[in-house]
């Protein structure tokens, strides 16, 4: 076919596999940097903080991730002259943010009440009863069904090819360009997003089944 | 004024809309059926066959969607298969919602549990009449909800139909931008647009959800 | 052996709770003398649990105060400040029928937590005081288990090392062995038993009758939100002024 080998493919295509790595694992880290704040104002006891951060959340969810990319990128980063690959990272941490804090309110809203009221109880101040009681076991609760986030998001991170992102999708629409079989190189890309995924997933049940057996409470 | 230009707008949004729209209609009227189908395969007493879908249904669910566009319209035609965006999206999307929607069957089939089925065998009601009469009337109650977020998704995926000039909502928005060089106003209106959507839905969903819940 | 003081340790003054227009107490006093120990029982639904969470304000009384060892807990009952509500629960220490052990925490970590953080004693001297009272308890080599490792008697045995750890002048506990099979109920009966020996003044709500008439000084049968019948475990149980006593005694004892 061409003269391209399938070799040649692989290293062309997986010349972008670092960059869907950096903006998943970026992405995710800002993002759960950005959700621990935001989980916070959701479950405050004032309410305009609260609904301050369901507006946020809402509108951060609400908005598609690829519109988010192309508001980012062509509607601000003029002004700022933003490359794709920042303006990706920031579209994608906002989503992940938004997603995540999602996750840290469950944590925070089903530990057991029990458990505050044992802390107030012992006469720990408020913010020893949620820094040091409430806050660790909710973490716990909300690791699993972040790590799993993890996986979508890898899986989002597909868009900023959108913008110009030199990522997977991106090198195998490069390929394609310049007369690769398109169902081969998608193909190839779809491994490489498996090769990452899979064990990113195995990786996410696992940790579900060590919280499951440490969160345990009689 | 920023709202003048919105109105001037909007007409040709609403037309995208309606095609976002119909997309995620016709994307839900092919990949419900069939993630009910992989649902049930992949609880098949038949242990290959439970194995094969599972497989299937896992390597669909980690590959982007994208991958899965692309894949069809620059691939099918040089296998001399031509179809209009419209319909490879609707086949593109389809196929990756049925992979989670299948997820969701599945999840709704299992946890009907055991007991059920003792009951309806215990009453000798053959297996497949017990399935069809006491399972899937109580699975469908468990699926509802999760459901609906699946399609509150796929609206939003919807979207990528862009990349293929399908003419949906976020098409019509960034035409409109490349025109008039506006891109941050009218993919904002698009992105409102969305969301207003989008969360209003998700709170119907949940409503519904909880309805379901306590009405039990 | 009768442990009683003359001093009154606790006064709680007309305690009254509603919730909405549900009166759940209504306008209950009770001095407590220190050394005293005092079951409190009653039938389900009484406010037994909300009459005792008054105490530490983990419910907030509608109406009425408390006094501990002769002073006022709040210069205003209604609105206390969070420094006295943090300081009346370290003076009061509260066990809970569901434990309530921090399950992210060893068993260790659980008892030396509020010593540390109320800044009561450096890491090193709460860890050893920990280790005593694991002792005390009866379970020295569960320090470095995670609760979820424990059984429940030996949870609950923890949850009272855990509140012991703070030198409470006075230990609640609200049913505390209802979540426990009979035989394990026994071990932590037991250290309640112990407890009351060395002189700790208590307050328990309990269905444990033999319990309430071996180990406590006075009962008292709180029933709708009043304390219906109170005197010594002799008086209630074999003399008891009311009818409603007599039923529910016999309630008890029948099950
Ligand atoms: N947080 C609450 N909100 C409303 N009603 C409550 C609350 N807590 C307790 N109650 C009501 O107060 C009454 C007494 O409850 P409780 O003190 O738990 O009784 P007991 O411990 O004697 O069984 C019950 O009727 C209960 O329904
Ligand atoms: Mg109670």
């Amino acid at each position: 076919m061409n003269g391209i080998s399938i070799e040649t493919l692989f290293s062309g295509i997986g010349a972008g596999l670092s960059i869907t790595v950096i903006l998943t694992v970026v992405s995710f880290v800002a993002g759960s940097v950005l959700a621990v704040p935001l989980a916070l104002a959701r479950t405050s006891h004032l309410r305009v903080l609260r609904w301050l951060a369901i507006g946020i959340i809402d509108i951060c969810r609400g908005v598609p991730p690829l519109v988010w990319l192309l508001i980012i990128y062509y509607g601000i980063s003029p002004l700022i002259a933003l490359e794709p690959l920042p303006a990706a990272l920031i579209g994608l941490s906002l989503i992940s943010g938004a997603y995540l804090a999602e996750n840290f309110r469950a944590g925070i809203d089903n530990v057991h009440k029990g458990q505050r009221e044992a802390a107030m109880a012992l006469g720990l101040t408020p913010t020893h009863q949620f820094w040091r009681v409430v806050a660790p076991q909710a973490v716990n609760i909300a690791m699993p069904p972040s790590a799993s986030y993890a996986v979508s998001l890898l899986k989002d991170s597909a868009k900023a090819s959108i913008i110009g992102v030199a990522d997977i999708i991106f090198m195998a629409q490069l390929e394609v360009s310049r007369g690769a079989p398109a169902v081969l190189v998608f193909s190839i890309a779809a491994v490489l997003y498996l090769l990452v995924g899979i064990p990113l997933s195995y990786f996410s049940r696992y940790v579900d089944s060590v919280v499951r057996r440490k969160v345990v409470t009689v | 004024m920023i709202f003048d230009r919105w109105i001037e707008w909007l007409p040709a949004l609403l037309e995208g809309l309606g095609v976002s729209l119909a997309l995620t209609g016709c994307v839900a009227l092919v990949g419900l059926p069939l993630g009910l189908v992989f649902g049930l395969l992949s609880t098949h007493q038949n242990r290959l066959m439970r194995t094969v879908f599972i497989v299937f249904i896992e390597v669909f669910r980690g590959i982007p969607l994208l991958a899965v566009i692309y894949l069809l319209y620059f691939g099918l035609p040089s296998g001399g298969i031509t179809l209009t965006a419209f319909v490879t999206m609707v086949i593109a999307h389809g196929l990756n919602l049925s992979a989670y929607s299948s997820e969701v069957f599945r999840a709704g089939i299992l946890h009907v549990g055991p007991g059920q089925r003792e009951a309806f065998a215990s009453l000798g009601i053959t297996q497949t009449r017990g399935f069809f009469h006491v399972v899937l009337p109580q699975a469908m109650r468990a699926v509802i909800g999760p459901m609906m977020s699946l399609l509150i998704m796929v609206f939003q995926s919807s979207s990528l139909a862009y990349t293929i000039g399908v003419g949906e909502l976020t098409s019509k928005a960034f035409s409109i931008g490349a025109m008039t060089f506006q891109y941050f106003d009218v993919l904002a209106l698009a992105g409102i647009i969305y969301a207003v959507i989008c969360i209003a839905s998700s709170r119907i969903a949940s409503n519904v959800e909880e309805r379901l819940k306590t009405g039990r | 052996m009768d442990m009683t003081e003359n001093r009154v340790l606790l006064n709680a003054n007309s305690i009254s709770k509603s919730y909405g227009a549900n009166d759940v107490l209504k306008g209950i006093s009770l001095e407590v003398h220190a050394g005293e120990v005092i079951a409190l029982i009653g039938p389900s639904g009484a406010g037994k649990s909300t009459f005792l969470r008054c105490l530490n304000y983990l419910e907030r009384p509608t109406s009425g105060g408390l006094t501990l060892d002769g002073e006022q807990v709040f210069k205003n009952p209604l609105n206390p400040s969070k420094h006295e509500l943090v300081q009346l629960r370290r003076r009061v220490g509260m066990v809970f029928q569901s434990f309530n052990l921090f399950p992210h925490l060893s068993v260790l970590q659980n008892i030396v937590l509020a010593q540390t953080l109320n800044g009561k004693r450096s890491k090193q001297e709460a860890e050893e005081y920990a280790m005593k009272l694991l002792a005390q308890v009866g379970l020295p080599d569960k320090a470095s288990a995670k609760p979820s490792q424990c059984s429940g008697g030996q949870q609950q045995r923890i949850a009272i090392a855990r509140a012991l750890a703070l030198d409470p002048e006075i230990m609640l506990f609200d049913e505390p062995t209802s979540a426990l099979d009979p035989e394990i109920a026994d071990e932590v009966l037991k250290v309640m038993r112990d407890l009351a020996e060395t002189g700790m003044t208590m307050i328990v709500v309990t269905h444990e009758m033999r319990f309430a008439e071996r180990v406590a000084d006075r009962v008292l049968l709180l029933d709708r939100g009043r304390i219906l019948e109170e005197g010594s475990p002799e008086q209630v149980f074999t003399n008891p002024t009311q009818e409603r006593t007599k039923t529910f005694l016999q309630a008890v004892l029948n099950r």
